[in-house]
C-alpha cells in the first residue's frame, strides 16, 4: 500500500518528459592539409599528407589499422582525405629532395641524410585541391641511452616491469620523448611496425635534472610480454609542448571536465606536426 | 578598549551642538513576532525628512527643534505589508522608541493610512544603486524547480544576474565569474551554496527574513569579492508566542519552530530541511543513496534597551553512500566489495552584539566562524581511498554607524579574518596506492583584513546626495603581502519627487578564488588564497542609472548602464586537470576582462498584482595571453539578452496564481567543427584529433521557459493555516541547451549537432502549513 502511495508521487515528480534537443548549425572548419613525419636514420624520411574533414563526417576517436571495427573511420572517408597527388619536397642546405608517393598518403624520400642543427623545410602542394602547406624544423642531434635495464618487480600486490635508464644530456635545454613498446612476437620488429600491441610514452625535460646525466625510471604495469623495446628521441621544445597537450587530452574524464584543447602546429596553413627527430632504439628481454 | 567608543561618542556627540535638536531613535519591529524590520521607513512628513532602519531595525533621525510646530511632532513608520503606524514625539525627548507594526493581514490594530514614503521612495532617495531586494513573502509564491523555493534562483530572475547551467544556483553577475559573489548568512560567508552539484541552494527560505543583492556601487563595508554581495539575514524568532511552520514537497520536507524563551526578551528559531528522495525511491524497491539536509538555528537576547546579543548557526550537508557486494562464482559472499561515498557541507556560526551608545551611535561586533569541508571515501576489495579537504575561517569585525545629522550618516569599521586551508589530504592503501600516493596537501594559513569609512551626505538642499568613502584591504599568505585601496563613491541627484539620476564608482579586490574544473561544478572544487604567483583579482566598475516611481501604480522603473573592467582574472590552461591536483598553480593563468551593459527593471511590490519585468543587454569578454592565441574571447556566460517576466496575482483571499517566463541568449561554447588524423607519438596507431572554434566563439540557441504555480490557501483560522502549491516547471517542455552533442542522424547517414536540455516538464505539489 505504501508503495502504491509513493509510486504516483514518484511518477509525478519525475514524469518530466525529456524535451527534444534543439538543432544547431555550425560552420565546418576550413579544410587544410595535415602533415606527420618520421625519419628512419640513414634510410628514408616518411611524410604523410592527408586532409582535415568536418566534425559531422565521423565520430570515431581512433582508427584501427585493420579498419574492421564499427567505430573506426570509414574506408570511404579515408579515401576522401588521403592526398595522393601532392608535390612534397624537403629542402636542407642547398639541396631539395622530392618525395615519392608510396600509397595511402605516404611520401618517402630515397635517402635524406641527417645534418645536425640544420633547418629542414617541407613544402607540400596538392594539385587536386589547390591546398598548400609548409613547415620548417631543425634537425637535432641524436641522443642515445647511456645505460638501460629492465626487471620484473612487485609492489602492493601489483606486478610490473621497471625500466631504469640513463640519457647523456647535451649542453643547453633539451627535451625528450621515450617510447616503450611491447612486441607481438615478430622477430623482425621495428618501432614503426604498426601492429605493435601497446605503447607508453614518457616526456622528459632536462630542466628537471641538475646534472647532464638524466637518470629516470618507468613502471610498465600488466606487461605480460617478455620483450621490451625502448626508444628515445631528442625533440624540439614546441614538439614537446604539443605532445604534452596530446597526453593531457588522452582520457574521457578530462575531455568531459576540461576546456577543449586547440593543438598547436608548426605547419603553416595546415595541421599536424613536421618533425625531424629520430630515435635510439634498444630491444631486450625481461625474464618472467 | 572601552574608552575608544566612549571617546568617539564624546567627539561625535559634540559636533552638532550649536543647533537645538531632537534626536529621534529606536527600533522598528513586527508587533506580533518582535522581528526587527530592516529598511523600514521612518518619516517626519511635515518637514519631508526621513530615514530607514538599518540591518538590525535601528534608526536615528535628527530634527531641528525649530521645525516643531508645537511641542510634538508626528513620526510615521511604514513597511511593505504592514499597517503604517503614527507616533507622536515630544520636543527634546531622548527616549528611544520601540515601534511595533501590525501585519496588514492580521489587522490587529488598524490605523488611518497616511500618505507615507514607501520603501520604493526610500530606495529612490538613497544613493545606493544596483541593488536587488525581493521580499521573502513574494519568493514563496514564485514557481520553482520541483516545487523547492530557492532564493538564489529568484536572484537569477533579476537583471544583471546571468544563470549558469539550467537548474543550478550558479550566478554570473555583470560579466563576472561564479566565485566572485560573496554570499553571507548573518554575516558568515558561505563557500558552497548549492546542494546536489548546485541544483538546490543551501538556504531554507523558511528561516530567512531578508535578502539583498548588490551588483555595483558597493558600500565600503562590503569587500572581498568582485561582482556581487548577497546579504542574507535569518529570522530572529518570534518574541511573543510559540509558532511553527513547515512544508511537505515531492523532494524535501521542512519544519521551523520559533518562540520566546523569555517573552519580549529572548527568542529562538530552529529550522530544518531534508530531502527524502532516497526514502521515496527505497519505498518502491530501488536505491538512491543520496540525501541532503540543512539545519538553521538562531537565538537572540535583549539584554537591555541598548544591548542585544544574537547567535546564528547553520549546518548543511550532502551525503552519498553507495555500496555493492556480489557473490563469487562459488557462492561465497563478499567476493566483490565496493563502497563509495562523499559528504560535503558548510557549518557557520555567528555571534553578534549590538550596542547603542547614544541616540546617534550604533555599533555591531561580530565573531564569525565558517567551515566548509568535503570527504570522499572509497573501498574496492583491498583498496581504500580517503580524501579530505577543509576551509576554516575565524573572523572578528566591528561596525559603527553614526547619525551625525539627517543629512549625514557616517559608517566605519574593521574586519580581520584568519583563513586556514587544508586541501587534498589523501590516504590510500592497497594496489591503488601505487597510483595515488598518500599525502598531506599542506596547511595554508592566510590572513585577510580591511578597514573602511564612508559618509552619506546631502548637498544642495536635498537635491544631491553623495556617499563617499573607501576601504583599505590587505592579505598575507606565507611571506607574501598584498594590499589594496578600494575607493567607493555613489551619488543621487533628484530630478523631481519621483525621478532621480544616480551614478557610482567602486573598486573591489578579491584575495580568494575557487579552483574548479571549468565546465562542471564538482564537490572537489576548492577555494585557495593568492600566492606569490597568483595575484589578487580586482575590478573597477562605473554605473549610471535613471530611477522613476509611479506612485499610484506602486511601481518603480530602473534603467542602469554599467562598465566593469577586471584584472588578474583566473582561468586554466587548456587540458588542465584540477581534480586532486595540489600543483594547480601551474595550471592557472591570469588575464583581464571587460563587461558592460544596460539593465531595465520595472517592479511592483504592493497590491493584488506584484512582480517585475527585468531585461539585460550585456557583453562580457576576456583577454589572456596564454589562451585563445592571445586573442580576445567571450566569457562563457556572455548572454546578450536576458529577459524575465515574473508575476503573482491574488485572485482571491484563498487563491493566488504565479507565473514566470524567462528568455535568454544561449551561453557560449567552444565547438568542435572539424578533425584530422595523425599517428600517435609512438607510431603504433592513428588518432583522430578534433578541431575547435576560437574559445567560446559559438552561442548555443536561445532558451525560453514558462513556469506556473497555483496556491490554494485554507480558510483563515487563528491557529492553523495551510496552503497547497500546485506547480509546473517548463510548462511547454522546451529544451534549455546546456551542451552541444554530435549525434548520428536517425534513419540517415552522418551526424548532426544537437543541444539537449536537462529538464523537461516537471510537475510539483507541496503542502505548507503554519501554526
Amino acid at each position: 500500500m505504501k508503495k502504491l502511495f509513493y509510486l504516483p508521487l514518484l511518477l509525478l515528480a519525475f514524469s518530466g518528459c525529456q524535451p527534444d534537443p534543439l538543432p544547431l548549425d555550425i560552420e565546418s572548419a576550413e579544410t587544410k592539409l595535415v602533415i606527420a613525419s618520421q625519419i628512419v636514420p640513414n634510410e628514408f624520411m616518411l611524410v604523410t599528407v592527408t586532409k582535415s574533414f568536418g566534425a559531422l563526417e565521423s565520430r570515431s576517436q581512433t582508427i584501427a589499422i585493420d579498419s574492421t571495427e564499427e567505430d573506426s573511420v570509414s574506408n570511404e572517408l579515408l579515401e576522401q582525405i588521403i592526398v595522393a597527388n601532392a608535390r612534397v619536397t624537403v629542402s636542407y642546405l642547398d639541396i631539395t629532395d622530392t618525395l615519392t608517393y608510396a600509397g595511402n598518403g605516404l611520401y618517402t624520400s630515397v635517402s635524406t641524410p641527417q645534418f645536425l642543427n640544420v633547418d629542414y623545410v617541407l613544402q607540400v602542394e596538392d594539385s587536386l585541391s589547390g591546398l598548400t602547406a609548409s613547415s620548417t624544423e631543425r634537425m637535432l642531434e641524436l641522443v642515445q641511452f647511456e645505460n638501460i635495464e629492465a626487471i620484473r618487480a612487485t609492489s602492493n600486490n601489483l606486478e610490473f616491469v621497471q625500466v631504469d635508464y640513463g640519457i647523456q644530456d647535451p649542453e643547453g635545454p633539451n627535451w625528450y620523448m621515450v617510447n616503450f613498446y611491447a612486441s607481438r612476437g615478430t622477430n623482425d620488429f621495428s618501432p614503426f611496425n604498426l601492429n605493435a600491441a601497446r605503447t607508453e610514452t614518457v616526456l622528459l625535460s632536462d630542466q628537471s635534472y641538475a646534472t647532464n646525466m638524466i637518470n629516470s625510471s618507468h613502471k610498465l604495469y600488466d606487461w605480460e610480454d617478455d620483450t621490451v623495446i625502448v626508444a628515445v628521441s631528442n625533440i624540439s621544445r614546441d614538439y614537446f609542448d604539443y605532445l604534452a597537450l596530446r597526453q593531457k587530452s588522452g582520457d574521457s574524464v578530462s575531455e568531459f571536465l576540461s576546456e577543449p584543447i586547440s593543438y598547436p602546429s608548426n605547419v603553416n596553413n595546415g595541421y599536424g606536426y613536421f618533425t625531424t627527430h629520430y630515435p635510439d632504439v634498444r630491444v631486450f628481454t625481461v625474464p618472467q | 578598549m572601552k574608552r575608544i567608543p566612549v571617546l568617539l561618542v564624546f567627539l561625535l556627540g559634540i559636533l552638532p551642538c550649536w543647533a537645538q535638536q531632537t534626536v529621534i531613535s529606536g527600533r522598528i519591529l513586527d508587533q506580533e513576532s518582535g522581528e526587527n524590520l530592516v529598511f523600514a521607513s521612518v518619516q517626519v512628513k511635515e518637514i519631508n525628512l526621513g530615514t530607514t532602519t538599518n540591518e538590525y531595525g535601528f534608526f536615528s533621525l535628527t530634527v531641528n527643534d525649530a521645525d516643531f510646530a508645537g511641542e510634538e511632532i508626528e513620526v510615521l513608520v511604514s513597511y511593505v505589508g504592514y499597517a503604517t503606524q503614527s507616533v507622536m514625539v515630544k520636543k527634546g525627548s531622548s527616549k528611544p522608541l520601540k515601534v511595533g507594526l501590525a501585519d496588514q493581514i492580521n489587522k490587529l490594530k488598524t490605523v488611518e493610512v497616511k500618505a507615507t514614503r514607501s520603501k520604493q521612495t526610500e530606495e529612490l532617495n538613497s544613493t545606493q544603486m544596483s541593488t536587488i531586494h525581493v521580499p521573502m513573502e513574494q519568493i514563496a509564491y514564485i514557481p520553482s524547480l520541483g516545487g523547492e523555493t530557492d532564493i538564489l534562483k529568484v536572484m537569477q530572475l533579476m537583471p544583471g544576474v546571468s544563470r549558469g547551467t539550467e537548474g543550478t544556483t550558479g550566478m554570473f553577475v555583470r560579466g563576472g565569474d561564479a566565485d566572485q559573489n560573496l554570499v553571507l548568512l548573518d554575516e558568515a560567508p558561505v563557500y558552497n551554496v548549492g546542494h546536489l552539484f548546485g541544483f538546490f541552494s543551501v538556504f531554507n527560505s523558511d528561516a530567512i527574513k531578508d535578502m539583498t543583492m548588490i551588483k555595483g556601487g558597493f558600500p565600503a563595508h562590503y569587500g572581498g569579492r568582485l561582482s556581487s554581495i548577497l546579504d542574507i539575514r535569518m529570522k530572529d524568532g518570534h518574541h511573543n508566542k510559540f509558532h511553527g511552520s513547515g512544508g511537505v514537497g515531492l523532494l524535501s520536507s521542512k519544519l521551523t519552530l520559533e518562540g520566546p524563551i523569555v517573552k519580549e526578551k529572548a527568542s529562538f528559531l530552529v529550522s530544518a530541511r531534508r530531502t527524502y528522495i532516497d526514502q521515496v525511491v527505497s519505498a518502491v524497491g530501488s536505491e538512491l543513496p543520496y540525501y541532503f539536509y540543512d539545519l538553521n538555528a538562531k537565538l537572540n537576547v535583549s539584554i537591555s534597551d541598548k544591548d542585544r546579543i544574537y547567535y546564528s548557526g547553520y549546518i548543511g550537508k550532502d551525503v552519498l553512500k553507495f555500496s555493492d557486494t556480489e557473490q563469487s562464482e562459488d557462492g561465497s559472499e563478499g567476493a566483490l566489495d565496493f563502497r563509495f561515498g562523499f559528504d560535503l557541507g558548510n557549518i557557520t556560526n555567528t555571534l553578534r552584539w549590538n550596542h547603542v551608545y547614544s541616540s546617534r551611535l550604533f555599533s555591531n561586533v561580530s565573531l564569525i566562524n565558517t567551515n566548509f569541508d568535503y570527504n570522499i571515501n572509497g573501498k574496492f576489495d583491498s583498496n581504500n581511498l580517503l580524501i579530505k579537504s577543509k576551509i576554516q575561517d575565524y573572523t572578528g569585525k566591528v561596525d559603527y554607524q553614526y547619525y551625525a545629522s539627517p543629512q549625514n550618516t557616517i559608517k566605519f569599521g574593521a574586519t580581520l579574518t584568519q583563513h586556514v586551508f587544508r586541501p587534498n589530504v589523501i590516504s590510500t592503501s592497497g594496489e591503488i596506492s601505487e597510483f595515488l600516493e598518500s599525502g598531506d596537501g599542506g596547511k595554508i594559513d592566510f590572513q585577510e583584513t580591511a578597514v573602511y569609512f564612508n559618509s552619506d551626505r546631502e548637498l544642495i538642499g536635498s537635491l544631491l546626495k553623495v556617499n563617499f568613502g573607501g576601504r583599505f584591504s590587505a592579505s598575507k599568505v606565507e611571506s607574501k603581502f598584498y594590499t589594496g585601496i578600494e575607493p567607493r563613491l555613489s551619488l543621487r541627484y533628484s530630478l523631481t519627487e519621483f525621478a532621480a539620476v544616480k551614478a557610482s564608482y567602486s573598486r573591489m579586490k578579491q584575495y580568494l578564488h575557487r579552483v574548479s574544473s571549468s565546465t562542471v561544478a564538482l564537490p572537489t572544487d576548492l577555494w585557495y588564497p593568492v600566492t606569490d604567483n597568483v595575484k589578487p583579482q580586482s575590478a573597477d566598475q562605473v554605473a549610471v542609472g535613471f530611477h522613476y516611481l509611479f506612485p499610484k501604480l506602486k511601481t518603480a522603473l530602473t534603467i542602469e548602464g554599467y562598465y566593469k573592467w577586471m584584472d588578474n582574472l583566473i582561468e586554466y590552461r587548456e587540458g588542465a586537470n584540477l581534480i586532486l591536483n595540489n600543483n594547480f598553480e601551474d595550471e592557472l593563468v591570469q588575464g583581464k576582462g571587460d563587461s558592460y551593459g544596460m539593465e531595465f527593471l520595472l517592479k511592483r511590490d504592493e497590491g493584488r498584482f506584484i512582480g517585475w519585468i527585468g531585461y539585460t543587454l550585456s557583453w562580457a569578454t576576456r583577454d589572456f595571453e596564454e589562451l585563445n592565441g592571445g586573442k580576445t574571447f567571450f566569457a562563457k556566460y556572455d548572454r546578450r539578452h536576458d529577459l524575465s517576466i515574473v508575476g503573482t496575482y491574488k485572485i482571491s483571499k484563498r487563491l493566488t496564481f504565479a507565473a514566470t517566463w524567462v528568455y535568454a541568449t544561449g551561453s557560449r561554447f567552444t565547438a568542435r567543427t572539424g578533425q584530422y588524423l595523425v599517428p600517435n607519438p609512438a607510431l603504433t596507431g592513428i588518432q583522430v584529433i578534433p578541431i575547435y572554434t576560437e574559445r567560446n566563439a559559438v552561442a548555443m540557441s536561445a532558451s525560453h521557459r514558462l513556469d506556473l504555480n497555483f496556491v490554494v490557501k485554507s480558510k483563515e483560522a487563528r491557529k492553523f493555516r495551510s496552503e497547497w502549491h500546485f506547480g509546473g516547471y517548463n510548462i511547454y517542455n522546451r529544451a534549455t541547451p546546456y551542451r552541444i552533442n554530435i549525434t548520428p542522424i536517425e534513419n540517415g547517414i552522418g551526424y548532426k549537432y544537437e543541444q539537449p536540455g536537462l529538464f523537461g516538464f516537471i510537475p510539483s505539489i507541496a503542502y505548507n502549513f503554519k501554526f
